[in-house]
């Protein structure tokens, strides 16, 4: 295990050095990103200027939502979505045999292989958005500044279960990116919370594409909305989405290697 | 010209339907975005009682409606292509071939449109059923979208492509489109309708193109504004339309001097 | 492996033993091996003493010059001579030690690998005892006897790659052409199995370098997925280091490697640099032989000015080095190579053909490879595996194959004068082609020398050149292809 964590960190050192040499394109990304989460925040401010509660969150709460899915889908497009992407290319080009040649698990070094290191800074940004929400909340108790950090790693485990099921599919088609795309495409209602959305929506958002769930849920923990059984809810539905795709994605290698089922 | 795009285009759709699919996703891609602001200006709306301004629920459901047709038919994405080619020196062929490279991304712009309208009318359709929008409508609303949304999606090629032309000095050009988009998202009427803006951001919104390309063809369609209204705002986006096209002659003729000169 | 002395008494300048080997379903192979023991000094040899114990590792064994014995490698190449003094002069025991001076000499070896010991039949008279390095400990009671005691372990070589009626069949759905051929394959698909590996059996012995030669889909690359570890064989047992290589464990992933060429496992925009030490953490090589083995790889593939650039700016020749020595980052002690030149230049291939020669030569890492370039397996190839349509064809030493199956010679005859008349020429043999002045002929093997004799007699001075060859090596692998029979070497 602290193998594991020696390499992952070898991982993302490696590819910071790599982004740290494009000083210039690192802090054009920067910027990118910040112009991006400053127009959604005044999206936000804009929808409030008409109205002081929506749906039963207020400014304090809709913002930290916002920074919630800044945090969400930064990490997934801080490892997961590189990650993954290489995932495919080595399917389709008949490199993937290089990582189940490794003595390591190759479902870690295939899913958190690649980091695209300048989306801490979106993650950051998303941090400080929850922030600047928080103090407009009035108390913070202890069950809520302790379950916000659970649910948000039990968000990213959501997310990655997600993905990991989903680019299972490309040991059998191959080429699966148009999924992927509208996956992520899925992903944008994140910055509402998931009761906004009429019926069908909101339930594919909790269930099919957890976007719903794994940013609404720690916004809802942080503004006292949920309480324990909540989110022993999510911890056991995080848990259980994490084996169950992880089991998915090794029958999918079996497939791959010929294994008798 | 009429036989070269009937050739051009022949070839483009036979192209095109190799990746059907993806198209189709991108369309979708597209939808997703407004359902989800007007899922949530309808929560805004409902705390406020139904109504925010002019707009009830329903209002919202049409112009959100309205604005995801007019996105697909007044989108372009060249400044990425652009850059790809000029990076990767495929330019060059097509600049010594006796037809402007332009006319390319023309085509391929219409192909893309057509291929998606049906299966985008159709999501539409459900959207609107979903959401029980009000469409206020007359025939002569109609008559005034058709020329509206041709030039909104001529506007938003010229713009594209005086982006994209930025390839030229710049690898950059992500970012700028990026910074470009952004401002779009803000003043073009996504987040919200026009005129929902509030004050100094409406005004601003007036004065630059962004709204020119989606918000503006969007009411009409919804029947929103009235005639007069109407021909007011596409006063406007002719204007845009001859600034950009000026722009456009001006920047491609220097930096395709530009290009030669350090060798294409 | 038994091992019985058949002469009793050593005075001989020789010793004959027999060596038995038990294959297993009642077969047994057994071969008479003669040492020559070359004593150095003139000394008298003590005959009285017999076998007696040696004394246990590390008790008072001088190095000097003594008693020569020929200690080498697998092939002709590698011999290199053991010097040994016997303080109590038995030939036999001088074997032993030569043997335990081997094993020291590895022990002194950086890169720790299992050891194996194999005695082989003999050549010119020699006993060769091919070992890889460490050897742990040898049996001393009965030195000539290979035997397992109690912190002695003799082993008696096991081979390193050993398969069993291997065999892979893939389901493949058919389907033809045209719109009512793809809604018919919607209700009901047609499928079809294709035995890419149809059975196979071979065993590889430490240190050797081993060529498969096929024809595209022959089931080469298949069989190497198999012994790697990529793929499950649908029937059949494969092991390789003694471990089934496709339950993947991670000892079995860390004592071997697989390069394909033009496929390359490095991140495009680091430097190769840092991608080895990302493989020395997933392969925990600790630091002194990660930088040793380094160095080594560094200086045999000329790679100083390659390792700082990002692998994208290198071109194709470089890359494929930079990728071996990826690939052979963490010594291991087999490797399996996939077309490793392929797409390469022709100065590039035989840098590289250089490079797997000297690293097997170094290390004695056991080198599986596929090509489709003659010129590797004659270079670094001294047995070749030959498959077609999934079964093995021929497995033995490479100039046999010419002969098996190619008996015959290529003559080519230059005349002076520009007419080459057929008339005559055809009488000597088969005639292939007739340029100008310029006759080629085929001729059976056995008669090659007589008819040669023969054309240079009658042609006397219209003859400007002559040369007698063997057939060219793609002829002959050609001629295996169409051949319908399967041949297994004995």
């Amino acid at each position: 295990m602290v193998r594991y964590f020696r390499l992952l960190r070898l991982f993302f050192r490696t590819e910071l050095q790599y982004e740290l040499e494009y000083r210039l394109n690192l802090l054009l990304e920067i910027l990118q990103t910040a112009v991006v989460t400053a127009t959604s925040v005044g999206a936000v401010l804009v929808l409030f200027t008409y109205t002081t509660v929506l749906n039963g969150w207020d400014l304090g709460a809709m913002l930290v939502l916002l920074g919630c899915f800044y945090l969400v889908q930064g990490f997934g497009e801080l490892v997961l979505q590189p990650s993954f992407e290489k995932f495919m290319e080595h399917v389709r080009l008949g490199t993937l045999d290089f990582a189940l040649l490794k003595p390591v698990s190759p479902q870690f070094l295939v899913t958190l292989r690649h980091f695209q290191v300048v989306q801490l800074a979106q993650m950051a940004l998303g941090a400080i958005v929850v922030a600047v929400g928080l103090s407009r909340i009035p108390s913070v108790g202890t069950f809520e500044a302790v379950g916000f950090p659970i649910a948000l790693v039990c968000g990213f485990a959501l997310i990655y279960a997600l993905l990991l099921a989903l680019s299972t599919f490309a040991f059998w088609f191959v080429r699966v990116d148009n999924l992927m795309a509208l996956y992520w495409s899925f992903m944008d209602a994140g910055r509402f919370p998931v009761d906004v959305y009429p019926g069908w929506l909101r339930v594919t958002l909790s269930s099919a594409v957890p976007i719903g769930v794994a940013v609404t849920v720690p916004a809802q923990v942080i503004a006292g909305r949920l309480d324990v059984a909540g989110l022993g809810l999510l911890v056991v539905g995080s848990v259980a989405a994490f084996f169950l795709a992880s089991w998915f994605w090794r029958l999918g290698l079996r497939s791959y290697t010929g294994a008798s089922a | 010209m009429i036989r070269i795009y009937r050739a051009l285009l022949v070839a483009q759709i036979q192209a095109a339907s190799q990746y059907r699919v993806q198209s189709i996703l991108w369309m979708l891609f597209a939808v997703i975005r407004p359902v989800i602001f007007l899922a949530a200006w309808v929560a805004v709306a409902n705390a406020q009682g139904g109504q925010i301004g002019a707009y009830d629920v329903r209002d919202f459901a049409a112009y959100y409606v309205a604005l995801s047709l007019v996105l697909n038919l007044a989108t372009s994405w060249n400044a990425y292509e652009f850059e790809f080619e000029v990076r990767m020196g495929r330019l060059s062929p097509k600049l010594l071939r006796p037809l402007h490279p332009i006319h390319y991304a023309v085509v391929e712009n219409i192909v893309w449109k057509l291929t998606t309208i049906v299966p985008l009318t159709i999501v539409l359709v459900f959207v609107s059923i979903t959401f029980d929008a009000r469409f206020r409508t007359t025939p002569a609303h109609l008559i005034l979208f058709v020329p509206s949304v041709l030039l909104a999606a001529v506007l938003s090629f010229l713009t594209g492509w005086v982006l994209a032309t930025m390839a030229f000095w710049t690898t950059r050009v992500h970012a700028l489109s990026t910074f470009w988009d952004r401002a779009g998202f803000i003043f073009a009427g996504q987040i919200a309708p026009l005129a929902l803006l509030p004050g100094p951001l409406q005004t601003i919104s007036l004065a630059l193109p962004f709204g020119y390309v989606l918000g503006v063809p969007a009411e009409i369609l919804r029947g929103g504004v009235n005639v007069n209204t109407a021909l007011l705002l596409m006063a406007g986006q002719v204007i845009w339309v001859v600034v950009f096209y000026i722009a456009l002659q001006r920047v491609w003729r220097v930096g395709i001097k530009q290009y030669s000169a350090v060798g294409a | 492996m038994s091992l019985e002395v058949l002469d009793p008494v050593l005075t001989l300048p020789f010793v004959r033993l027999r060596l038995a080997e038990d294959l297993g379903s009642g077969s047994l192979r057994a071969a008479e091996v003669r040492v020559d023991v070359i004593d150095v000094h003139d000394d008298p040899i003590d005959d009285e003493r017999r076998l007696e114990p040696l004394p246990r590792e590390g008790a008072g064994l001088r190095v000097t010059s003594g008693t020569l014995v020929r200690v080498g490698r697998m092939t002709d190449q590698n011999l290199r001579p053991v010097q040994v003094e016997d303080d109590v002069g038995h030939r036999s025991s001088a074997i032993v030690k030569a043997l335990q001076l081997a094993q020291a000499e590895h022990l002194g070896d950086p890169v720790g690998r299992p050891s194996r010991v194999l005695v082989r039949e003999h050549r010119n008279h020699a006993l060769f005892c091919h070992y890889s390095p460490p050897i742990a400990h040898f049996a001393t009671n009965d030195a000539l006897a290979w035997r397992r005691e109690r912190g002695h372990h003799a082993a008696v070589s096991e081979p390193v790659v050993e398969v069993k009626a291997l065999r892979k069949t893939f389901r493949v759905t058919e389907r033809e052409e045209g719109l009512a051929a793809t809604l018919r394959s919607f209700v009901r698909r047609r499928r079809r199995d294709v035995n890419a590996v149809a059975g196979i059996t071979f065993r590889i012995e430490p240190g050797e370098v081993v060529g498969f030669l096929g024809p595209n889909g022959a089931g080469k690359t298949t069989t190497l997925k198999m012994l790697s570890g990529l793929l499950h064989p649908t029937a059949g047992e494969a092991r390789v280091l003694g471990y089934t290589p496709w339950r993947r464990e991670n000892a079995y992933l860390r004592s071997m490697t697989l390069l394909m060429g033009n496929r390359t496992q490095l991140v495009w925009d680091i430097p190769a640099a840092d991608s080895f030490r990302v493989l020395q953490e997933i392969y925990r090589i600790p630091e002194e032989q990660f930088r040793r083995t380094v160095g080594e790889l560094t200086e045999l593939l000329e790679l100083a000015e390659l390792v700082r650039k990002p692998v994208r700016n290198l071109s194709l020749g470089e890359r494929m080095k930079v990728e071996f020595a990826a690939g052979l980052i963490h010594s291991p002690s087999v490797a399996f190579l996939d077309e490793p030149t392929i797409g390469l230049d022709i100065s590039m291939q035989a840098r590289i053909r250089r490079f797997v020669a000297e690293y097997n030569r170094r290390t004695g890492a056991t080198i599986l490879l596929t090509s489709h370039y003659m010129d590797d397996v004659v270079a670094l190839c001294k047995r070749v595996i030959v498959i077609h349509r999934g079964l093995l064809l021929y497995d033995g030493p490479l100039a046999d194959l010419a002969e098996r199956m190619a008996p015959y010679k290529i003559i080519t005859a230059t005349l002076h004068d520009g007419t080459a008349s057929t008339a005559d020429l055809d009488a000597y043999g088969t005639v292939v082609s007739r340029e100008e002045g310029r006759v080629v002929l085929r001729v059976d093997r056995q008669v090659a020398p007589e008819r040669t004799a023969r054309l240079v007699n009658d042609l006397g001075d219209r003859l400007a050149d002559i040369s007698v060859e063997d057939p060219p090596i793609e002829e002959v692998i050609d001629r295996v292809f169409t051949s319908e029979q399967a041949m297994v070497s004995a």
